[in-house]
């Protein structure tokens, strides 16, 4: 209860750090505009010489940028700015100041920075979902639900393995643009993990999961996932937050401080 | 006097690969972390040869095998991550709060150390990247099929390709003298020269509409000219345009970059800073 609190209380105080900064909400807009177009050129060519990518066809590809857009909205506005402060925190010394607040410094460091303009890709994210759904006459409630829900706990493995990239700042002090790791992730998972070779499928779903993050969103949303497989998704959800939450205590116990 | 000049420039220009050079050494980590990253061309290569299979997929009169997308897409890598840039950053944070002030004072040029930092990134990393480039085609049994004028060729484009790039970020980070939110600005740089260059699907296999628009693009000119090389997919007279289109942009984004630092500079310094 506390936690959510301070989570609103973050929020706001991001929000009107963010009304300072309008013009922002332009940039963002035609970046997200830009990219989602770019997206849809890039899959419409490629269906220009192919009718299927890993057995996908145009409207579940188009269901699965969806969620990618989404995800890659939700890492612009709170998981770059909230966990890339991260390794500056640690190489500037503040890390120190926060440490000494009594409250939860894990809670801290990955809600305090979060840019509401930045979140344009969710907008067009939902309606690449909406269209899909459409185009494939899956477009339920329980479907949409159940969709939304496995965002979430996509969004949450990633959260978790960027939080623990960031932690090797303790140890290296200058891990710098750790973004990109996620950037290329998100990158791969726009497309089925299936398109990809059979050696590298293992490693799409249990190392880098991209599977997770955004294939079973998607097959969500078209009502093709039965309940073991949300479930699963779930379950690795729930997995990487524990094992994330964990290394970020561990690296904090071998941090000696800035001043030390 | 005009060799005591040259002599001059030469000796500022081995001081700054070397120190540049011993700051990407200290920031291994980063570097290392960078290259991860950079895998991206890799993963969809894997899913184009996928989509061959044994077969090839053709449009605007050339057909691509799985042999094919395995030589452009390692090109890709190496493409990328030879040209990674990072000039916006620098110049944002160098104008905004002031960071460029000292560098003024220098006798040596802002740019010259901007390019100096780029290159001995470049220099640290280059082992890897070519590792691993030698080793994506070795194990795509695509190594034989590289002859040596192609490679050396390839070489020459990947300069230009560095040269327009670099130019081309410089000239964006260049606006933070008049905007704030330049930053916001690199990832669509990222997202066109990805996609429009050929990143994402080669160039000929995008529909001819397109395709026609975007090889007069600097995209292009940056990634695709130099993967089509190394395939030795093109003739003598689209080799000779190809260069003359990256020496076009060259020589366009530097007279360019000149013009936005002088009167950028001028309301610099009106500024008080």
């Amino acid at each position: 209860m506390r936690s959510l609190r301070l989570i609103l209380l973050f929020l706001r105080n991001s929000l009107q750090v963010e009304m300072e900064y309008r013009a922002n909400l332009l940039a963002s807009l035609a970046t997200a505009f830009f990219s989602a177009g770019l997206a849809i050129l890039t899959l419409l060519s490629m269906f220009h010489r192919t009718t299927e990518i890993g057995g996908w066809d145009l409207p579940r590809m188009v269901a699965l940028v969806g969620v990618s857009l989404i995800v890659e909205g939700l890492i612009d506005c709170w998981l770059y700015p909230s966990l890339n402060a991260i390794t500056e925190y640690v190489r500037q010394g503040e890390l120190d100041l926060l440490l000494i607040r009594p409250i939860n410094s894990q809670l801290m460091v990955s809600f305090r920075n979060i840019r509401i303009w930045f979140a344009g890709n969710i907008g067009l994210g939902i309606i690449a979902i909406l269209y899909g759904m459409q185009a494939r006459q899956s477009l339920t409630v329980a479907n949409l639900a159940l969709c939304a829900l496995l965002v979430v706990s996509g969004v949450a493995i990633l959260y978790s393995i960027w939080l623990a990239a960031a932690t090797l700042a303790f140890w290296f002090t200058k891990v710098g643009e750790v973004s990109i790791i996620a950037y290329t992730l998100m990158e791969t998972g726009r497309f089925p993990v299936s398109a990809y070779p059979a050696w590298a499928r293992f490693t799409l779903t249990y190392i880098l999961p991209i599977a997770f993050i955004t294939n079973v969103p998607a097959e969500a949303a078209m009502g093709r996932l039965d309940w073991q497989g949300a479930l699963i998704g779930l379950c690795a959800a729930a997995v990487a937050l524990a094992l994330g939450s964990f290394f970020w205590r561990f690296g904090l116990s071998r941090y000696s401080s800035a001043s030390s | 006097m005009r060799t005591a000049r040259i002599l001059h420039v030469a000796r500022i220009w081995r001081q700054l690969l070397v120190q540049y050079c011993a700051v990407a050494m200290a920031y291994r980590v980063q570097s290392l972390i960078w290259m991860i990253g950079g895998l991206m061309p890799i993963a969809t290569m894997l899913i184009w040869v996928e989509l061959a299979g044994n077969g090839s997929i053709g449009g605007n009169g050339t057909s691509y095998g799985r042999q094919d997308f395995a030589v452009y897409f390692m090109a890709m890598y190496l493409l990328r991550q030879a040209t990674v840039m990072w000039s916006v950053l620098i110049l944002d944070r160098g104008i905004r709060r002031g960071e460029l002030a000292p560098q003024l004072l220098r006798p040596v040029p802002p740019v010259w150390a901007h390019m100096a930092e780029h290159l001995g990134e470049i220099v640290v990393r280059l082992p890897i990247i070519l590792a691993v480039f030698v080793l994506g085609l070795y194990l795509t049994g695509t190594l034989g099929s590289l002859t040596f004028p192609n490679v050396l060729l390839f070489a020459l484009a990947l300069v230009g390709s560095w040269l327009i790039f670099f130019h081309l970020h410089y000239c964006v980070g260049l606006l933070a003298f008049w905007m704030d939110g330049v930053l916001s600005l690199e990832p669509l740089i990222w997202y066109f020269t990805v996609i429009l260059g050929g990143g994402a699907i080669p160039i000929d296999l995008f529909p001819t509409a397109i395709r026609d628009v975007l090889t007069w693009l600097p995209f292009a000119a940056t990634l695709d000219f130099p993967a089509q090389i190394l395939l030795g997919k093109i003739d003598a007279a689209l080799l000779a345009l190809g260069f003359a289109k990256q020496i076009g942009w060259i020589v366009a984004l530097t007279l360019l970059r000149q013009a936005l630092w002088r009167t950028g500079l001028r309301r610099y310094s009106a500024m008080g800073a």
